[in-house]
């Protein structure tokens, strides 16, 4: 019984920190309706901000947000200017490959400077968990979805009641009507990018304390961040938060029940039944894909 | 392209050869890429695939094109049981890593934990690729020839993000001794969440890749200390090396130490170990360059046990081994030991002839105390 507690709340944990690092993607694919597929190597670069920030200022992985978020937005800023502002109208082909193209790039680049040595924090409080009756839990990991979860609602009202929450609402149901009352659409689509490619600084944040970083742990991460996104409900971000969660504790019990060496199988599994039953996710609403940010 | 007089360390020796680099970062480009340097560059010898799969790969194409392929940290068995006639194995084969792991518990932990041999708790945990299958089959082959059950043997995938329901598991079974192969990153992240959920095991062997790189201790801290790895050896008793042995050992360490900053780990011994006597004495036998001469010079090879700087000798299986006929290009004197994460840092402590210090910290302290 302690055992199954045990994987239940560890999934329910890790299921924020795959909500946090999926929620960029889900706010890029819901506006500007493309997917990033350079999302993993994003994630790369802020955990090795993060760690760059925490090694050199010796302070822990957190207070080195306060850098790495705006590093993160300003690269988003860069990357939409460079690459997506041109790419964004054309075919989804061409959106793919230049962010794949990105993506090995960045990926390469990391292998160059940073080669392929892993980096690390040392843990708070010494690594000790904390521990609740039957339960150990990692600080870092209790914290990791504490702020997940708060920036996740937090998220969902900003979209419901601030201006550019709305604005960015109103451009997902009709670009053409939002810009007719106003609405700057080209800068909202790089408020977006570079938005979303923020919350990923934020995400490295959380991970870096977890997981070492090294140019290909994006790749660990991606397919996990596509697979929350899209069970969520795609563009929805409460879905992402959920989904996260439900892909948590899928992998950690089908590792302990039935073998570690299918973890992957069995959420794709999950990921497939949802997707022939549901089409539009878990938790998405129908046609969400066309329309974008889900209430 | 650098011309290189190899093998020139103490004394130098009249092969001049030129090398060639290609980069590959999985096997199917290692493929392409071997392909390319043999058949644009004229290459003739190809050596450097530093893992199983790579390895595999690119050896089966040396072999189509008729090269030599001279591995030398790459390990999987099935390296040198493809009836090739072109590949040479110096290090190990995967599963005596495994085979080692099993023998060290036998020989030394089961006394420091009070326990007769067939009564110790053994887990093994390897990950699901070449290396980790490969070793896992030579440490459960050993353990039943040797009548110890193990209670735990369970395969993984190496790109799992959490460690949670491994470490759930290995808690239930209790063991006693922990075998685990595996790469790095998920080498810290077991350990990592071994000490979150306060597992404790009295002994841990891990078996090179992940447990044996310097990056473990970095992350890990003191808490690495007590961790001993099945590996290649790294600095063994100068006494079981040949006395001009020990003079290019001492060189290579110092100049190793040099440049890296720090001390050399078994991968970066064994392969020294390996491309020192392809210069110094196989390719100086050789007739020619030509392939099937520098394997006629291979196979000619029969230098005793303490001949290359980790303590190996070389001679090479060709198809002779009474219990593996299909066998050819494995160096059947190739040494494999075992060394402590020790607060000095990495020190030999099995077999005895090679090791310099004594096993410690058996059991090990609770993680509290780590």
């Amino acid at each position: 019984m302690a055992a199954i507690a045990q994987l239940v709340v560890s999934g329910v944990m890790l299921g924020g920190i795959y909500a946090i690092m999926s929620i960029g993607l889900t706010l890029i694919f819901g506006v500007l309706k493309i997917v990033n597929f350079a999302h993993g190597e994003f994630l790369m670069l802020a955990m090795y901000v993060a760690w760059a920030i925490a090694s050199l200022a010796g302070v822990n992985a957190y207070a080195a947000m306060i850098f790495v978020i705006p590093v993160l937005f300003g690269f988003g800023v860069l990357v939409y200017l460079l690459i997506i502002r041109s790419a964004v109208d054309k075919p989804h082909l061409i959106v793919v490959f230049a962010t794949m193209g990105l993506s090995i790039v960045m990926q390469n680049l990391a292998l160059v400077l940073m080669t392929a040595d892993l980096r690390d924090v040392p843990p708070l409080f010494g690594g000790a968990p904390i521990r609740i009756g039957p339960l150990y839990l990692r600080v870092e990991l209790v914290l990791g979805f504490l702020i997940s979860v708060v920036v996740t609602l937090a998220l969902m009202v900003f979209m419901k009641r601030s201006y550019l929450g709305k604005a960015i609402r109103a451009t997902v149901q009709d670009r053409d009507a939002a810009m007719l009352m106003g609405i700057n659409v080209p800068r909202l689509f790089l408020l977006t990018f570079a938005g979303g490619s923020a919350l990923v600084g934020l995400a490295g944040c959380i991970m870096l304390p977890l997981y070492s970083t090294f140019p290909t742990v994006g790749l660990n991460f991606v397919l996990i961040a596509y697979v929350v996104v899209v069970l969520g409900g795609m563009g929805s971000m409460g879905g992402a938060l959920l989904g996260g969660m439900c892909i948590g504790i899928v992998q950690s019990l089908s590792g302990y029940y039935i073998a570690p060496a299918y973890g992957q199988l069995f959420y794709f599994l999950v990921f497939l039944l949802v997707m022939i039953f549901r089409p539009d996710g878990l938790f998405g609403q129908r046609g969400a894909a066309m329309v974008g940010i889900n209430e | 392209m650098d011309p290189v007089r190899a093998g020139a360390l103490a004394q130098p020796v009249d092969v001049a050869a030129q090398l060639v680099r290609g980069d590959a970062p999985d096997p199917s480009a290692g493929k392409s890429e071997a392909e390319r340097i043999i058949t644009q560059e004229g290459v003739k010898l190809i050596t450097g695939t530093y893992a199983s799969p790579l390895g595999i790969a690119i050896s089966a194409e040396s072999e189509r094109q008729g090269v030599i392929h001279w591995e030398t940290i790459a390990s999987a068995d099935v390296i040198t049981k493809r009836g090739y006639k072109h590949v040479f194995q110096v290090g190990p084969a995967a599963s005596r890593y495994g085979t080692a792991a099993l023998d060290f518990t036998r020989e030394e932990l089961a006394k420091r934990l009070d326990k007769k041999p067939e009564d110790l708790r053994i887990a093994l945990l390897w990950e699901n690729r070449a290396f980790g299958a490969a070793v896992g089959a030579g440490a459960r082959a050993r353990a039943k020839e040797l009548g110890i059950k193990l209670i735990y043997d369970e395969g993984y995938d190496q790109f799992m993000t959490d460690m949670t329901p491994l470490v759930q598991k290995l808690k239930d079974a209790k063991p006693d001794v922990l075998i685990a192969i595996s790469f790095i990153n998920d080498t810290i992240l077991l350990h990592r969440k071994a000490k979150e959920l306060d597992l404790y095991v009295p002994a841990v062997i891990g078996v090179s890749a992940g447990h044996s790189v310097p990056d473990l201790k970095d992350s890990l801290g003191a808490a690495v200390n007590g961790i001993f790895v099945s590996d290649l050896p790294v600095l063994v008793n100068p006494k079981a090396l040949r006395p001009e042995v020990q003079a290019a050992a001492e060189e290579f360490n110092a100049r190793y130490e040099k440049i890296q900053h720090r001390v050399p780990a078994g991968h970066a011994v064994a392969s020294f170990a390996a491309l020192w006597p392809l210069f110094k004495d196989v390719l100086p036998r050789a007739k020619s360059m030509d392939p099937e001469d520098v394997r006629a010079a291979a196979l000619s090879m029969d230098l005793p046990d303490g001949s290359l700087i980790n303590g190996s000798g070389l001679k090479f299986s060709n198809f002779d081994l009474p219990q593996d006929p299909k066998d050819a290009g494995q160096n059947i004197r190739s040494a494999i030991g075992v060394w402590q994460w020790q607060s000095l840092g990495a020190r030999q402590v099995y077999p005895a002839n090679l090791a310099t210090n004594d096993v410690a910290m058996v059991p090990l302290p609770e993680w509290s105390k780590r």
